[in-house]
């Protein structure tokens, strides 16, 4: 430290030090701070909307039927006037009312001849089973309750398990409590879900879907179904419509084959002393695996034209009509006033969130995200759940985009129905209007079963993940109040 | 202008760059180990597909109290006329009339298959354990049963002396294959005997079920425990078939109002 320079390194250093750990605990403490006054603030807010209050009422009375609540009100005017976003939304009920249906189990018979006992009620799945006589229950039911090393004969748990038994010991014998063997413990879960088991279409999934300034899309995922549409002054802009889950459980399997005789080691030739040269052409042969021949697996099927279909009659002029959905030919799943006239009614709610019913998550990222001119809107609610209905009427230049689907689950093959209505909830004239919808890998797309309420050409292409994006380039605009449906159908893949 | 910056600061400033640049560095490999892979280098999974059957199930019960005493609809397919038999009360029943039966989640289930096409005289016993549960609307649990495929390839190799493994899926939407699985057999990936196929399938998806098929027989007339051989067998029943058109207008159920095709007979 005798060196002048050293001791200016060292000086310099402790300020430097001194300077720079406060100035960073500062900031995370404030960071900190802002994110618990922001969270405390939000919840107060929250608290305060009358789909906060409605909720709360609904999580002390639970009950199955779906309820939606509307907004604004008086009481929740600090969120209107901020974000000049008239919210309607629905939520799915709580999760206790969710829970597996209790039905009382069919008498369980016991191996050792203390008659039937009744299963708790708990343990009863929705899945009832079919006239089984005594012959068909299983004689020692470790069913009955949750414990996987014992079952439970009579009053009393015995352990099933060989294996188990020196784990847990249930015997009567030991004055060990059996703690997992309580089914009330065992139960007192609620009702979950996976997403991985629902197909979702709709919303805006992933980066914020965006246009450029050729018109085009930048972050269109697969699930994403968007607008975009031009405003009287040549604004463009692009909002993205609510998000339909349907549940589609596909399975696979990874198979691993076995034996005593196999080895994992790789075996290669070392070297070979054998002189490689011109003439010995056996050498060059192909690789078994090359030449060995592929069998047939399956033959395509040529489809023949059903001439019947295309024997069309020539009709007068004045019966010609442009390619429109009759509007009186609504679906079933699509027949209320928000899809007929663009009308939402309260009676339709619970139809509507029946129609677009969603998965419940537990991430999020599929929590109601809105950005109003940079700033962000209040959350609504704080479950951890999917929002399938999301409804937003923005004042000024704005669009309405909606989708339903006809089923709210599907087997692979079946085909799905989906309607797609929008309006101009604005108050001026919008053009240049282009639907597009890009759809998940397990959904392909039904040639020819796209119709359009308005004039629109449409086209697809392929997306990253395999399937299709739809595309419909309306040739007219829209004026205020007016609307438009558009239904297509997918095929499970 | 550069003369008058000092060697020291010049020093100081060096080394807090780099300082930062460090801090940097390791707090981006730590959110990059958090949204990673599931399983970070250097840990051990906990389940393996070696193990034998029951242990990963009761390791998942003991994981997932949510999953203990859960009814599982399974689905058990295979070559036309092959027959499955499951354990109960001590013996095997009567060949399964509807291939749709509800098994509990994490218990062992020992079948027995007869009618191998080609290999009449053949019985294999193999063992079904549902691992984990898919979540299908309420009343609905019959419509979506997890897929027990045998195909003739896996009977064919646990008949040559093979043990052949299977590890059912559920696939994750996103990034599932396109490809159309209607109406045809499960797809199956083959893995090394090396490597795990339970966690395979977990980079795949969520794994379900785990089907093993060997050459294993009973034999109790050399002592062999015939209670342990069928696992103490557990708890199984049917599931009512799900009515067709024909079986409502048995039972006198179809609506004589409705016209033909608007309930669909599916469902």
């Amino acid at each position: 430290m005798n060196n002048p320079m050293h001791k200016r390194v060292f000086v310099r250093t402790v300020i430097l030090g001194l300077t720079v750990v406060p100035w960073a605990g500062c900031q995370t403490q404030q960071l900190t701070n802002s994110k618990v006054l922001h969270q405390t603030a939000r919840q107060q807010s929250l608290a305060q909307t009358p789909l906060a209050k409605a909720n709360l009422d609904k999580s002390n009375q639970p009950s199955r039927s779906a309820t939606a609540s509307t907004m604004p009100t008086a009481g929740h005017a600090s969120l209107a006037t901020t974000n000049e976003i008239a919210l309607v939304q629905y939520t799915e009920p709580s999760s206790d009312s969710y829970a597996v249906p209790r039905e009382p189990l069919p008498p369980v018979y016991s191996a050792y001849g203390n008659g039937p006992m009744t299963a708790g009620p708990m343990m009863a799945g929705p899945m009832m089973p079919g006239p089984v006589g005594p012959t068909m229950m299983p004689p020692r039911s470790m069913a009955a309750h949750s414990c996987p090393s014992c079952s439970m004969i009579g009053q009393r748990y015995q352990p099933v398990f060989s294996q188990f038994e020196n784990g847990v010991d249930c015997s009567p014998s030991t004055t060990v409590s059996c703690g997992p063997c309580n089914p009330v413990d065992a139960f007192a879960v609620p009702r979950q879900s996976d997403p991985q088991e629902y197909l979702f279409d709709g919303g805006d999934r992933g980066p914020t879907v965006r246009l450029r300034k050729d018109d085009s899309l930048s972050g269109l995922d697969t699930e994403d179904t968007v607008i975009q549409y031009e405003t009287a002054d040549g604004k463009s802009d692009v909002v993205s419509g609510c998000r339909v889950a349907i549940y589609a459980p596909r399975f696979a399997s990874v198979r691993k084959r076995t034996s005593t005789a196999q080895s994992d080691v790789a075996m290669r030739l070392r070297t070979t002393d054998q002189p490689s040269g011109p003439g010995q052409f056996i050498d060059r042969l192909p690789s078994v695996s090359v030449s060995k021949p592929e069998k047939l697996v399956n033959q395509g099927n040529v489809n023949v034209i059903e001439s019947v279909r295309d024997r069309d009659q020539l009709v007068p002029a004045e019966m010609v009509l442009p390619m429109l959905v009759a509007s009186e030919a609504f679906k079933p799943y699509e027949d209320f006033s928000l899809m007929r006239n663009g009308d939402l009614k309260g009676t339709d709610l619970a139809r509507f969130a029946k129609a677009a019913a969603a998965a419940r998550t537990w991430t999020n990222v599929d929590e109601l995200q809105v950005l109003i001119d940079g700033q962000e809107t209040t959350e609504i609610t704080s479950k951890k759940q999917a929002e399938e209905f999301r409804l937003y009427e923005y004042k000024g230049a704005r669009i309405r985009l909606c989708k339903v689907a006809s089923e709210q689950m599907a087997n692979p093959g079946d085909i799905i129905s989906f309607t797609i209505r929008f309006d101009n909830v604005g108050e001026q004239p919008l053009s240049k209007l282009v639907v597009t919808d890009s759809l998940t890998p397990r959904l392909e797309y039904v040639e020819g079963s796209e119709k359009s309420s308005v004039a629109a050409k449409f086209s697809t292409q392929p997306n990253a993940a395999g399937s299709d994006v739809l595309r419909w380039e309306l040739q007219d605009g829209l004026k205020a109040g007016d609307g438009g449906l558009i239904r297509f159908d997918c095929k499970v893949r | 202008m550069l003369k008058r910056v000092s060697f020291p600061t010049l020093l100081v400033t060096w080394i807090a760059a780099v300082a930062l640049c460090v801090v940097a560095a390791f707090a981006s490999s730590a959110r990059a180990q958090d949204l990673g892979s599931r399983l970070p280098s250097g840990t051990h999974p906990l389940l393996h597909d070696s193990m034998p059957p029951g242990e990963i199930g009761a390791i998942q019960l003991h994981r997932k109290p949510e999953l203990r005493g859960v009814w599982q609809a399974v689905e058990i397919k295979g070559p036309q006329g092959l027959k499955v038999a499951m354990a109960d009360a001590g013996q095997f029943t009567d060949n399964l009339a509807e291939s749709r039966i509800a098994v509990v989640v994490g218990y062992p289930y020992r079948l027995r298959i007869t009618g191998i096409p080609l290999e009449e005289d053949v019985a294999l016993y193999p063992t079904l354990e549902v691992i984990d549960r898919i979540h299908p609307p309420a009343e609905r649990e019959h419509r979506f049963p997890i897929p027990i495929e045998l195909d003739e390839d896996d009977l064919a190799e646990a008949i040559k002396g093979e043990m052949v493994m299977k590890v059912i899926y559920l696939e994750d939407n996103e990034i599932a294959d396109p490809v159309d699985t209607a109406g045809r057999p499960q797809r199956v990936l083959d893995v090394r005997p090396g490597q795990d196929a339970l966690r395979t399938a977990d980079r795949l998806g969520r794994p379900v079920a785990i089907l093993r098929i060997g050459s294993r027989v009973p034999n109790v007339s050399e002592g062999q425990d015939w209670d342990n051989f069928l696992y103490g067998c557990p708890a199984w029943t049917t599931i009512k078939p799900i009515p067709t058109k024909q079986m409502l207008i048995e039972q006198g159920k179809w609506p004589a109002s409705a016209k033909s095709g608007s309930i669909s007979d599916r469902r």
